[in-house]
């Protein structure tokens, strides 16, 4: 659970504020694919606040799923540093950058790739059971979180058996198993309708501003970027542009 | 951890349980021949060693040319021979108990006007007293110096001839007559079944009738017991010498070959030995077969999960966890493949014995299997795991 020191979300009103230090830290990061062929990347300098709401935009191409796997550090930068809170993680290994995102990520994606073998519950406990938690536990926890996300009805439900919010809800669950700071999303509402987008968004909103997550989401949709602190847009493997913080950094 | 890996494992093979068992059927088949072969050789070696077992462990036999020749291959009869003298030269060696020899050879036996050629054994009494455990159905062994008795194989006794020789009948060998003064008892099949053809006669009265023996001094045979309390190895090399030293030979163009139970055990395992590696090296064939099926089911699997790879990874499994899933699941296929493959192969083992095949499988060779399938299968699954484990997190999640 984020540390509550910092906090200014009740005088705000609904509003949380992220907290003026950084969780996320890039230097000029360059990402090449195809020994050097594509540059996805193209030195992007950008920071994080703990407890932000952060949006990327962009079209198809522009850099932004790239910039969230490097953030997330389920991808290593071709040149420049990444840091998660102050620790550089962009000479880690493998096996230190797992452990890193078993702990400090929850990842939500477009297709929402759950494990179509395990129901809700065991997707869910997957997690967990890296970091080595026992099974009673961890099914109870995952029990939890997915009544937290308004599914606790089918957590014995396998993915072809739900619906596509639901899916997203249980990955959504699935991403909070080991109570990460940072919940990175790319495209969490792309292959959604409306309906099931805003339930989705609403389950964000929710952690982000009762349980002070940091967010990153990865989206094209302008309502999306409405619910962000702050937007940035990508363009060409670059930040072509920033939105302000709505909130002041205290 | 393991526990959890493992019980994920398990159910990932499960889901995909037709060609689960089909790569397990692979390792069934490799592990039966393998099993099955071994138990034969083992069933062969145990048959061989029991009707050898007369041989008592302080006897010791000498006999001519080198066994080692006529073992490894050698298709020409041998010419060497034993003489009276060399049975007199080891009978005063020190730490020599008893000692007989024996005259093997074919006569014609003529019993109520009926002719046979059979085997005639002439042999000194203390063979049959003090050296080897023949057992009797009717009647006594020859004495010492006992002349004109002989004692008749239980097969020439009861069907060879139109009437049955009985303990104190009289039957013809030769041009001589003998008294019967006992029947050996039914050797019970095996290599051992020629000692119920055959008669024996003391080796004087032997030599008489014996065609090819009359008027030499040449043994088949030189039989003897160690005194208590000697090595019989100890005497063993005694007699090499003295008899080389008799022969005017070397070690390596040895006449004669001493054989003690040790070394008629060595022999056998010798022989057992390249046997069960023969068989079970063709039978390992099929086991390389299915390892092979397991290594193309894993890479299957894992190409088929290269995207559950990368979510696994997301979610915080390390290189080595990915591994040890698919290490499990392949171990796993080998070892339900290897105990399968036993459990039949003992079926199939029993099934053989009565079918008058000796097989036998060995506990060691039972838990051999279990062990050496899931190492097949850890070994057949290492380099798909490899691979599932150095796949790069962000392209498995990207695989379609």
């Amino acid at each position: 659970m984020a540390n509550d020191e910092g906090k200014t979300g009740g005088a705000a009103g609904k509003k949380r504020i992220a907290h003026e230090w950084n969780t996320i830290t890039l230097k000029g990061v360059k990402k090449s694919y195809q020994e050097g062929m594509f540059r996805a990347l193209d030195g992007v300098s950008v920071s994080v606040k703990k407890e932000e709401f952060l949006v990327i935009r962009g079209r198809s191409g522009s850099g932004k799923s790239t910039l969230m796997h490097i953030m997330g550090c389920l991808d290593q930068p071709s040149e420049g540093e990444v840091y998660i809170d102050e620790i550089k993680t962009s000479d880690m290994d493998d096996d230190e950058l797992a452990r890193l995102r078993r702990k400090k990520m929850g990842f939500v994606f477009q297709a929402f790739n759950l494990i179509p073998t395990l129901d809700a519950l065991h997707n869910v406990a997957m997690p967990m059971m890296f970091e080595g938690i026992g099974k009673s536990e961890r099914e109870e926890r995952a029990a939890e979180l997915l009544e937290s996300v308004g599914i606790g009805s089918k957590i014995r439900s396998y993915p072809n058996e739900l619906s596509g919010g639901e899916k997203q809800r249980v990955a959504i669950a699935r991403a909070l198993a080991n109570d990460p700071d940072i919940i990175l999303a790319d495209e969490p509402t792309g292959n959604l309708d409306s309906v099931s987008a805003k339930q989705v968004l609403e389950v964000f909103d929710e952690f982000h501003h009762k349980h002070g997550k940091t967010i990153v989401v990865v989206t094209h949709e302008e309502y999306v970027a409405e619910m962000a602190e702050r937007t940035l847009y990508m363009k060409d493997g670059k930040i072509s542009q920033y939105s302000e913080l709505k909130a002041k950094v205290k | 951890m393991l526990r959890d890996l493992t019980e994920y494992a398990v159910m990932n093979l499960r889901r995909r349980s037709l060609r689960s068992w089909l790569t397990i059927l692979g390792i069934v088949i490799g592990v039966l021949a393998i099993v099955t072969m071994i138990a034969i050789a083992e069933g062969l070696d145990m048959y061989i060693r029991s009707q050898l077992s007369i041989f008592s462990e302080d006897a010791i036999t000498v006999v001519p040319g080198n066994i080692k020749d006529q073992l490894y291959g050698s298709l020409f009869g041998t010419v060497a021979k034993l003489t009276e003298n060399d049975m007199d030269a080891i009978a005063r060696l020190p730490g020599v108990d008893k000692i007989g020899a024996t005259l093997e050879g074919r006569a014609d036996i003529t019993y109520h006007g009926q002719v046979m050629s059979t085997y005639a054994i002439g042999m000194d009494p203390v063979l049959f007293n003090e050296i080897y455990s023949y057992e009797l159905d009717s009647g006594r062994w020859l004495r010492d110096n006992e002349r004109g008795s002989a004692i008749v194989g239980y097969s020439l006794a009861n069907d060879v001839f139109d009437e049955k020789i009985q303990v104190g009948r009289r039957v013809q060998v030769g041009n001589r007559s003998f008294n019967v003064v006992g029947i050996t008892k039914k050797s019970g099949g095996g290599i051992m079944a020629v000692a119920d053809s055959v008669i024996y006669l003391s080796r004087e009265d032997g030599r008489q009738v014996i065609p090819e023996f009359t008027g030499k001094n040449d043994l088949t045979e030189i039989h003897l017991k160690v005194a208590e309390g000697t090595k019989p190895g100890t005497v063993e090399e005694e007699i090499n010498s003295e008899l080389m030293r008799l022969h005017k030979v070397k070690e390596d163009k040895k006449d004669f070959s001493v054989m003690t139970a040790a070394y008629m055990g060595e022999q056998i395992g010798n022989i057992t030995g390249a046997l069960r590696l023969f068989l079970g090296g063709i039978a390992a064939i099929s086991l390389l077969v299915g390892s092979i099926g397991i290594a193309n089911t894993m890479f299957m699997s894992i190409l088929e999960r290269t995207k559950e790879i990368g979510i696994m990874k997301a979610v915080g499994a390390t290189n080595k966890m990915i591994m040890q899933i698919f290490l499990i699941e392949s171990g796993v296929i080998g070892l339900v493949g290897g105990f399968l493959g036993l459990i039949i192969s003992y079926a199939v083992s029993m099934l053989i014995s009565e079918l008058g095949i000796p097989s036998r499988i060995k506990a060691e060779v039972m838990i051999g299997a279990l062990v050496f399938s899931f190492f097949v299968g850890v070994i057949a699954g290492y380099i798909p795991a490899k691979n599932a484990a150095k796949m790069p997190a962000v392209e498995a999640l990207r695989f379609e």
